[in-house]
C-alpha cells in the first residue's frame, strides 16, 4: 500500500480511536465530545422549554410531576482539528534516516486514525519555518493524499519550532490536538517555543525521536563533531569520562523534554529508531491514552 | 673547534633539533577524525560541565606560564647572575707553567700551548662582563689581579714556561672567591690542584729519554785520569736506543749508543781524561723524543794543572810534610830554608802556591801561602796570642772546605797560639775551651791558611787525616773553585759578585738582598760569575729526574683527544636555556591545548 504503512498495520488501526482529554470546539459532526449541547447521546443538563425547542427532548416525568415544561439537553458530538507538526530539519537525517521514516509513519498512522474518526487533519512539515503543508482534510478517502505528502518529505534546514508555531498559529486556527514529532534537539528552550500553542489553548501530544547513535554515539579519542543542522565543528578529545558523561547527559535532555510535557499536561512519548516501530507506537499511544 | 666550545655548540644543536622536532611532530600529527552528528546541543552542555574545572586549572597555569615567560624575557634581556656574593662575575684561571708543560705532544702543540689555546677558547665564550684573573704558578705574573677578557687574553699570551721544579697556586690566588675556577695543567709537577678548582688536563703521555745527573770526578787511584756519570733515565712507556754524547770546549767528543728500556734509570761512566778543562755539553739523542729540556746538560770541567809548591823549612830534613807533598801526584814540591826565601826575590819564585813550616816570612808573600807554627808578625791580618793550652780537643766547621773529610779527633798540640782580632778571616777548626781558632784561612786573590801549630810541636803529622787536610788545602788553595750546580731560576751568588756572564759573553743582570748578591739563570747552560776571590763557575741544567718524569701526572684523565671542558656555564645561559623551554611550553601549549584539547 504505502512505503509507511503495511495493508496489515492499517488493519490494527481501523478500530482505534484518538482520546481526547478535552471537550473539542469542532464544528462539524465528529466523535468527540464537544461543548455544544444537541443531539447527541450522553445527557448533560435541563433547562425550561422555550417555543420552538425539539419537543422530542422534552422530560414528561418532570412535567407530570412539577406541571413544568423542562427540555434536556445533550452533549453534542463533534469532529476536531488535528495539527500534526513533522520536525524535517537536517538531524532528523541521523541515523541514516531512521528519525525521519519513525516521524512519517507516527504522522501516517495519527493521520489515519484521525480521518478515520472525521477529524479534520493537517500537516505541517517544519524546520525553521513550515516548509511544506498538507491543509486540512476529512475522511478515509484523503489517506492516500496524506501519504503521498508524507512519503514527499525530504529533510532541510535547522529547527526553529518558535517561528514555526507562530506562523502556523498566528493566523488563527481552530483549537484541536497538536501531533508534534521531533528530535528535540534545539537550543532554544521549550517554554517559549511551545508558549503560542499554549496561548490558543491547543493540546498537545510530542513524540520524541532518538537514535542509538544519539543515545550512546561510538566514538573516542580525537574528533571533530560537526553539527548537521549549522556545519558548526567542534574539536573534542572524546575519553571514556566524556562519553560517559554525555550519555547521562542525553539521558538528562530527554528527561527535561518529557517533564515539560508532563508538567504542562500534554503528551509524551519517546521512539527509539532502534525499536520495533509499530509495536513501540501502538502500545505507546495506548499507554499515553491518545488511543483507545 | 676546540674541548671548551664544544658544549655550547652542542647545546645549540641540540635545541635546533628540539624545535625542529616539534614542528614536524606537529605536521605530522595523525589527522582529525570528523563526525557528523544531529546536534552539538548535548556536546556543548557536557563539554562546557567537564571543562568547568580543566578551564580553572588551565587559567592558573596559563597565567604561570605567562609569567614564567615574562620573567625569562626579562632574564634574557638584562642577563642577570644567579650567583651571589664576593666572586660575582669573577673567572680565575690558573696556568700551569712548569717545565713539564713543555713536553710535547701528539698533536705537534705542547702542553702549555694547548692549555693556554683551551683558555683562550673559554675567554672568548665568556659574556663581555666578567673579570678575569690569570695566573701561573711558576709567578711570572707578577702581581695577579682581575681585569677584562681582552687584557687576560694579552696576559695569557705571555706566560711562558718556567723553570721551578716546584710550581705552586699562589695561595692568594687559592683562597679568591670566584664564579669559575679552572686549573689548566698536566698534573705532573703541580700535582693535585686545589679542591676548590676544577682541572682542566691538557696531558698526554710522551715519549722521553732524559738526563738526570752529571757530574766529574777524578778516577780512584789514579788521580791523572778523570770521569764522567751521566745518568739517564726513560720515562716513556717504549724500550729506546739512545746516542750520549759528551764534546768539550776544546772541540773533544765522545759519544755512546745505549738502550734504555720502558722507565729504567741507568748510570754511565765515560773517561774524559783526554777532555781539556772548561765548559762541557752533556747531549742524549733518542727518536720521538718529546721533551728536548732535559736532553743537553752544561758542566764545566775543572782544570787539571800541576801545582808547584815552595815549601820554606827550617829543617827540610825530616819534614814529613815534605815527604807527604812528594807523594802527591799533582804536586811538584821545592824546599828552601828561610834564609834562601829571604834573599831570593820574591817574583822569581817559580811557585803557585807557599808553604811555611815554622817559619813566618817579614812580609805578606804575593801568592797562595800556608804557614805551620804562626808566630807574631805585623802584617798578619789576624792578631796573635800565646794562650795555647797543652792538651786542646778540636772543634772544627765542616762546612769549610779544608775540613771536607777530616776528622782531627786525635790531634794534641803541646804549644802554639790562637787567633782573633780580625772579622775577614774564616775559621776552620778551634779549640774547644774557646780559647780561640787554632787556625784561620782570608780569601782573596793571594789566599792565605795560617795554623797556630806546627808539625814540631803537634801530633799532626802523626794523624791518617792528615794527608786529606793537605790536599785540601792545595784544592782549595792552588785549584779553581768547586762549580755551583743548579736548576734555572733565581740562583744566590756566594760572595760579592763583579759580574755574571752566560756562554756566549751576554752579561746578566745582578741584585743584592740582605748582603746576598743574586741573579736569574732563565735557561740551562754554563754561568761565570767573576768575584774578588776570581771566577766561579755556575752549570744550570734541567737534568733531575723529576723533571724527566714528564708522564708522571697525578691527573686521572691521561689522553689529550678526551679532554672534555668543564661546564663553563656563562651567566646568562640559564635564562637562554629557560627561555627556550618556556618557548618549547608555548609550542606545546599551543599545538596540544589550543589545537587539539576539548575547548
Amino acid at each position: 500500500m504505502s512505503s509507511l504503512l503495511s495493508k496489515e498495520f492499517l488493519r490494527r488501526l481501523d478500530g482505534l480511536t484518538l482520546l481526547l482529554r478535552r471537550p473539542v470546539s469542532g464544528h462539524l459532526r465528529g466523535q468527540h465530545r464537544s461543548k455544544r449541547t444537541g443531539g447527541g447521546m450522553i445527557f448533560s443538563d435541563y433547562r425550561p422549554y422555550s417555543p420552538g425547542d425539539d419537543v422530542r427532548n422534552l422530560d414528561w416525568a418532570t412535567y407530570m410531576r412539577l406541571d413544568r415544561l423542562v427540555l434536556r439537553l445533550f452533549e453534542e458530538e463533534a469532529d476536531t482539528p488535528i495539527y500534526i507538526f513533522i520536525d524535517s530539519s537536517n538531524s532528523m537525517l541521523q541515523a541514516d534516516g531512521g528519525k525521519f521514516l519513525v516521524a512519517k509513519k507516527l504522522a501516517a498512522i495519527l493521520s489515519y486514525i484521525g480521518l478515520l474518526n472525521h477529524d479534520r487533519v493537517s500537516l505541517a512539515a517544519f524546520s525553521d519555518g513550515v516548509v511544506r503543508e498538507l491543509p486540512g482534510r476529512r475522511g478515509k478517502n484523503q489517506m492516500w493524499r496524506t501519504l503521498h505528502f508524507l512519503e514527499a518529505l525530504k529533510p532541510s534546514g535547522i529547527t526553529n519550532y518558535a517561528d514555526t508555531f507562530k506562523r502556523y498559529f498566528g493566523g488563527g486556527r481552530t483549537r484541536g490536538l497538536v501531533v508534534f514529532i521531533s528530535d528535540f534537539l534545539q537550543q532554544e528552550p521549550l517554554e517559549l517555543s511551545f508558549k503560542p500553542i499554549k496561548q490558543y489553548g491547543h493540546e498537545v501530544f510530542a513524540s520524541h525521536v532518538i537514535s542509538p547513535s544519539e543515545v550512546s554515539p561510538e566514538l573516542g579519542g580525537e574528533v571533530v563533531l560537526v553539527d548537521s543542522e549549522t556545519n558548526e565543528s567542534m574539536n573534542v578529545h572524546l575519553t571514556e569520562t566524556l562519553l560517559r558523561q554525555y550519555r547521562e547527559a542525553f539521558v538528562d535532555h530527554c528527561s527535561s523534554i518529557e517533564n515539560f510535557f508532563r508538567r504542562s499536561g500534554w503528551g509524551y512519548l519517546r521512539i527509539n529508531t532502534d525499536d520495533n516501530f509499530e509495536e513501540a507506537a501502538l502500545i505507546g499511544l495506548k499507554k499515553e491514552r491518545l488511543t483507545l | 673547534m676546540t674541548a671548551l666550545s664544544l658544549p655550547i655548540v652542542f647545546f645549540w644543536a641540540s635545541t635546533l633539533l628540539a624545535i625542529v622536532a616539534v614542528i614536524l611532530l606537529f605536521l605530522l600529527r595523525p589527522p582529525v577524525l570528523q563526525a557528523l552528528v544531529s546536534s552539538n546541543v548535548v556536546w556543548k552542555q557536557v563539554i562546557r560541565v567537564s571543562q568547568a574545572l580543566n578551564d580553572r586549572w588551565r587559567w592558573w597555569l596559563s597565567l604561570l606560564l605567562a609569567t614564567l615567560i615574562i620573567l625569562l624575557l626579562l632574564f634574557a634581556i638584562y642577563r642577570p647572575d644567579l650567583s651571589e656574593g664576593e666572586g660575582r662575575n669573577k673567572v680565575i684561571l690558573v696556568i700551569d707553567n712548569s717545565p713539564t708543560m713543555a713536553a710535547r705532544m701528539s698533536n705537534g702543540m705542547s702542553r702549555l700551548d694547548m692549555a693556554k689555546n683551551l683558555a683562550q677558547d673559554f675567554l672568548s665564550e665568556l659574556p663581555g662582563d666578567r673579570t678575569v684573573l690569570i695566573v701561573d704558578t711558576q709567578r711570572s705574573v707578577a702581581i695577579p689581579e682581575f681585569t677584562n677578557i681582552a687584557l687576560a687574553k694579552t696576559i695569557l699570551d705571555d706566560i711562558e714556561i718556567g723553570t721551578s721544579l716546584n710550581p705552586v697556586v699562589p695561595s692568594k690566588v687559592s683562597r679568591e672567591v670566584a664564579e669559575h675556577r679552572f686549573v689548566f695543567t698536566d698534573g705532573v709537577l703541580l700535582g693535585t690542584p686545589p679542591d676548590t678548582y676544577e682541572t682542566v688536563s691538557v696531558f698526554e703521555p710522551i715519549s722521553n729519554v732524559g738526563i738526570t745527573h752529571v757530574d766529574f770526578a777524578l778516577v780512584p787511584g789514579n788521580p791523572g785520569e778523570r770521569q764522567a756519570f751521566v745518568e739517564l733515565k726513560n720515562a716513556g712507556f717504549e724500550p729506546r736506543v739512545v746516542e750520549l754524547d759528551l764534546n768539550s770546549e776544546a772541540g773533544e767528543s765522545l759519544k755512546r749508543k745505549i738502550e734504555i728500556k720502558a722507565g729504567e734509570k741507568i748510570g754511565q761512566i765515560l773517561n774524559i781524561s783526554s777532555f781539556s778543562s772548561g765548559a762541557v755539553r752533556v747531549s742524549v739523542t733518542s727518536s720521538q723524543d718529546g721533551f728536548r729540556f732535559d736532553d743537553k746538560v752544561f758542566d764545566y770541567l775543572s782544570s787539571k794543572k800541576e801545582i808547584k809548591v815552595l815549601l820554606i823549612s827550617q829543617n827540610s830534613a825530616d819534614d814529613k810534610v815534605l815527604k807527604l807533598l812528594e807523594l802527591m801526584p799533582r804536586v811538584d814540591v821545592q824546599v828552601i830554608d828561610a834564609l834562601a826565601y829571604s834573599s831570593a826575590v820574591a817574583d822569581e819564585l817559580e811557585s803557585d802556591l807557599l808553604l811555611f813550616n815554622r817559619v813566618v816570612p817579614e812580609s805578606r808573600p804575593n801568592r797562595p801561602t800556608v804557614i805551620f807554627g804562626v808566630k807574631p808578625a805585623k802584617w798578619l791580618p789576624v792578631q796573635v796570642t800565646d794562650a795555647m793550652s797543652t792538651q786542646v780537643e778540636v772543634v772544627k766547621n765542616s762546612a769549610h772546605p779544608l775540613m771536607q773529610n777530616v776528622s782531627l779527633r786525635d790531634l794534641i798540640v803541646e804549644g802554639g797560639v790562637v787567633f782573633g782580632g780580625a772579622s775577614d778571616v774564616i775559621v776552620p777548626f778551634l779549640t774547644s775551651k774557646s780559647e780561640g781558632p787554632l787556625a784561620v784561612t782570608q780569601g782573596g786573590v793571594n789566599p792565605i791558611i795560617l795554623f797556630g801549630f806546627d808539625t814540631e810541636t803537634s801530633n799532626i803529622e802523626l794523624l791518617a787525616d792528615f794527608p786529606i787536610l793537605l790536599a785540601n788545602l792545595l784544592t782549595w788553595m792552588g785549584d779553581e773553585p768547586a762549580i755551583i750546580r743548579a736548576p734555572p731560576g733565581i740562583i744566590a751568588i756566594p760572595g760579592g759578585a763583579v759580574r755574571v756572564n752566560g756562554m756566549d759573553g751576554e752579561e746578566y743582570p745582578t741584585w743584592t738582598v740582605a748582603d746576598q748578591t743574586y741573579f736569574n739563570a732563565i735557561e740551562a747552560g754554563l754561568y761565570t760569575i767573576t768575584t774578588e776571590d776570581g771566577p766561579l763557575r755556575v752549570a744550570v741544567s734541567q737534568g733531575a729526574e723529576r723533571f724527566s718524569d714528564v708522564n708522571q701526572s697525578r691527573i686521572s684523565r691521561v689522553v689529550a683527544a678526551d679532554l672534555t671542558a668543564p661546564n663553563l656555564s656563562r651567566g646568562f645561559s640559564l635564562a637562554v636555556i629557560l627561555c627556550l623551554l618556556a618557548f618549547g611550553l608555548l609550542v606545546l601549549d599551543w599545538t596540544l591545548f589550543h589545537r587539539r584539547v576539548t575547548q
